[in-house]
């Protein structure tokens, strides 16, 4: 009886104290996302004050503003728009018809084509950075959406994670349409990628983020500033205020985190299913 | 393809020459490139402080990821909830973050020193001075990598059958026993594959050296990508550099490899 009394004591105290936990841990990661909120709020002369204060005690909007009319924000949204879509798109129409090949049909060298495929994902971007500088430099594409792209036309990973997906397709289904006459073109896209919608989508959402953040690859190929993309544009405007328009930077900040972020929030689940799918099986 | 085999190869190539990516000439050079690295300074340093930061950030970033994937994955209906909140440094972009992070530190008026200040402690110089800079870097690379590592570990634990569990308690197993003996040993393949991919990030860390400290102060952050960039695309070495790239790419593979001989043995596939 004792015993089920503490129990009883445990089962309530435990969810508490992992409320407790988790929300400790909560706050120190929230910590920068409101230090940078708050401060993109504040007008100069409170933020070079001494004393610690959390909330702004005049609320502005003054910073975005400046921000605002001092870059042209739109454009450099597109630059990252175009890119991370362009690599997207071609990424999608390339894996796709990989991983069906793989998963689905026997040719001559197909185990050893897919290793080769597999040893792409392990070979990091930074190796291969040089030789792409000098490929893109000689083909005239610096400071192009096409240079921008052009080292992440395919995906490694993606082919790999389409075909395990593809693999769970009973071939059963394949044969039913190849009897009814539809080749294997018609089977890829009237049959396997409906189906293999999720992991589609999951592959896309983490192809775009990851692009969209890219910093290093711009960084060599962008040499104007209105080509400049996002992650590039806040960097370089860091270099021009670092130390002087506190205010200024956390409200590029904002406006530079908060289109991934919205995206991130409305597609939540899908996102986690593909950090899932890349942590699992990659 | 394309792109990744065949500079795989051209860099071993470049990495022979003396070039420096603007004249149309370049001299074959044989080893040179790999001698002057070896006897380079500027290596042993960014190989240092690139193993510190790895050191620093990958069995933190796992501890704390894993037991935060334990606390949340018992929190039923709320567990997108806490997902999301410890997600959202993942989920943001770097560079931006970065930049917040450069005015939490900033040595006066930044966040971290206002606080010491108010309880009466004397500040740090948290970006400059050489003796904290990389640990600095350290703490944005845990605060990054955490949330990233719970939803990995969460999904691991996701597919641990509840049966297994049930079965251990009904045996008199506590939590603490069942934690070591159930949860831990099944949930190695997931941690097997987060510490490769965390130690691969990790050991390629380039976007905080080059926004926050730009290698400095005094080199204490110069990490190995960051030294590539720096010798192909400021002293435009492109021999020396690719000699470099060449050389981490085999760190990696290696590391990569040890990883999985050491702890094969130890991982339990269901």
């Amino acid at each position: 009886m004792i015993l089920s009394g503490r129990r009883r004591a445990r089962r309530l105290v435990a969810p508490a104290a992992r409320t407790l936990v988790l929300g400790a841990g909560a706050v120190v990661v929230l910590t920068p996302f409101v230090w940078m909120l708050m401060t993109s709020l504040k007008p100069p002369q409170e933020i070079f004050i001494a004393d610690f204060r959390l909330l702004p005690a005049n609320p502005t909007l003054q910073n975005y503003a400046s921000v605002w009319h001092g870059a042209p924000i739109p454009r450099y949204l597109l630059n990252s728009f175009v890119v991370a879509f362009l690599i997207l798109v071609s990424q999608l129409a390339t894996i796709t018809p990989a991983a069906y090949a793989f998963a689905k049909l026997k040719f001559a060298g197909r185990d050893v084509c897919f290793y080769l495929v597999l040893g792409m994902m392990m070979i990091p971007a930074h190796i291969t950075m040089i030789p792409n500088f000098v490929t893109v430099h000689r083909l005239g594409w610096l400071d192009t959406y096409w240079g921008l792209a052009a080292p992440f036309l395919t995906s490694g990973f993606g082919v790999f994670l389409l075909r395990q997906f593809f693999l769970t397709i009973p071939d059963s289904l394949i044969d039913a349409a190849r009897i009814d006459g539809a080749g294997s073109w018609r089977v890829m896209w009237q049959i396997m990628v409906p189906l293999a919608w999720p992991a589609l989508l999951a592959f896309a959402i983490f192809s775009f983020a990851t692009h969209w953040n890219d910093y290093f690859w711009p960084l060599l190929v962008v040499r104007t500033k209105t080509m400049q993309t996002i992650p590039l544009a806040l960097a370089s405007f860091q270099n021009q205020e670092a130390g002087t328009l506190w205010g200024e930077l956390m409200a590029a900040a904002v406006i530079g985190v908060v289109p991934l972020l919205a995206f991130f929030l409305v597609v939540q689940r899908r996102f986690v299913e593909g950090i899932t799918f890349t942590g699992l099986k990659g | 393809m394309v792109f990744v085999y065949i500079p795989v190869f051209y860099s071993l190539y470049l990495s022979l020459l003396r070039w420096n990516l603007m004249s149309p000439r370049s001299t074959f050079v044989g080893t040179a490139n790999y001698e002057r690295l070896m006897a380079a300074p500027e290596f042993w340093n960014a190989f240092a402080n690139s193993v510190l930061y790895l050191l620093g950030t990958v069995p933190t970033s796992m501890v704390l990821g894993l037991a935060l994937a334990l606390l949340v994955h018992r929190t039923g209906v709320l567990q997108g909830f806490w997902r999301s909140v410890y997600f959202l440094p993942a989920a943001s972009t770097f560079i931006a973050m970065a930049i917040v992070w450069q005015w939490i530190y900033h040595p006066s008026i930044g966040l971290f020193n206002q606080g010491l200040a108010a309880l009466r402690l004397s500040p740090i110089p948290w970006l400059d001075d050489p003796r904290y800079s990389l640990w600095s870097l350290i703490i944005i690379g845990n605060w990054q990598a955490v949330g990233y590592n719970m939803v990995l570990f969460l999904a691991g634990l996701g597919n641990i059958p509840s049966e297994m569990h049930d079965a251990a308690a009904v045996d008199g197993a506590d939590a603490f026993q069942r934690l070591r003996h159930v949860t831990i040993p099944v949930l190695s393949p997931t941690t097997l594959f987060v510490l490769i991919i965390s130690s691969i990030r990790s050991f390629q860390m380039f976007d905080l050296a080059k926004v926050l400290t730009e290698g400095g102060p005094v080199r204490s952050t110069e990490v190995l990508v960051y030294v590539i960039w720096q010798q192909a695309f400021q002293f435009f070495d492109i021999g020396f550099a690719s000699a470099l790239a060449c050389v981490v790419f085999v760190m990696l593979l290696a590391f990569t490899v040890l990883q999985m001989r050491l702890f094969a043995s130890r991982v339990h596939y269901q």
